[in-house]
């Protein structure tokens, strides 16, 4: 979370991979209020959070949360594409990459992929393009959690969320 | 301070997700979430998670202004339970 001084707040373009927008002031009351001043759904939680499991933040709507000592994320909603494949190795949760795509036709680099299904699924950027069976990822998107072998990689369109956030102290 | 009305009492609930407020139909309200305790909550999606969602320990409330969607909880612990009371807001003010 940026720091841009006093009375500043920060502006986030949230991208479906989870990003810190909170951090509380440590020994006090701290307070956020997050508004989202964007046309798509935010979504707001731990460091895991993705759209199927932060708290959703509707356009136009805010959520005030009078006393949070803890550290919260954000992330956007992203639409599906019909370009998928299966891993065919194990990626586990810290790791920046998953070997042996079945299919690599459509994953592109700086393409943004679902990887998993029911409630692990996650959304992480490529940053090695098509042509290889190795499909690896931006630091900044490292797994969150474990991805098991012959798990659905899908090509998604992040739904790009605008979120303004506020923190405070009482 | 939100005056809260029509507010639900859930069952106690436990590392399970549970929906704790549906979506009204034909309007929309501001939506006060409090943990009545005796254990923290987690509160997100339908795929709520001890990692992924919103903490709110107990006696604190958070505060939704708007239409929302479908709210679940969970609490952090294997174990523990907890209720929480939803109450739809007609006025908004907290912090």
């Amino acid at each position: 979370m940026p720091n841009l001084g006093a009375g500043v707040d920060p502006h986030y373009n949230l991208s479906p991979s989870g990003v810190q927008v909170y951090t509380p002031t440590p020994g006090v009351t701290a307070t956020a209020r997050f508004f989202n001043e964007g046309s798509q759904t935010a979504y707001i939680g731990g460091s895991g959070v993705t759209p199927a499991n932060g708290l959703p933040i509707l356009p136009s709507c805010k959520i005030e949360l009078p006393n949070m000592t803890q550290s919260l994320f954000a992330c956007s909603a992203y639409a599906t594409t019909a370009t998928n494949t299966t891993t065919s190795a194990v990626g586990n949760a810290g790791t920046a990459s998953v070997a042996s795509l079945t299919a690599a036709a459509g994953f592109v680099t700086g393409a943004w992929v679902a990887i998993g299904t029911g409630g692990n699924v996650e959304v992480v950027q490529i940053s090695n393009g098509a042509g290889t069976t190795t499909l690896g990822f931006t630091a900044a998107t490292n797994f969150v959690y474990d991805h098991k072998s012959g798990a659905t990689v899908t090509v998604v369109t992040p739904s790009v969320a605008q979120l303004h956030v506020t923190p405070g102290v009482v | 301070m939100a005056l809260a009305t029509n507010v639900l009492t859930t069952n106690p609930f436990s590392n399970s997700a549970v929906q704790v407020y549906t979506v009204p139909t034909g309007y929309t309200r501001d939506v006060v979430v409090t943990n009545n305790g005796p254990s923290p909550i987690v509160v997100g999606s339908s795929g709520v998670t001890f990692a992924a969602g919103v903490p709110l320990p107990v006696g604190q409330s958070l505060v939704l202004a708007g239409p929302t969607e479908a709210l679940y909880a969970i609490t952090t612990a294997s174990g523990s339970t907890a209720t929480c009371a939803v109450g739809l807001a007609t006025a908004f003010s907290v912090i």
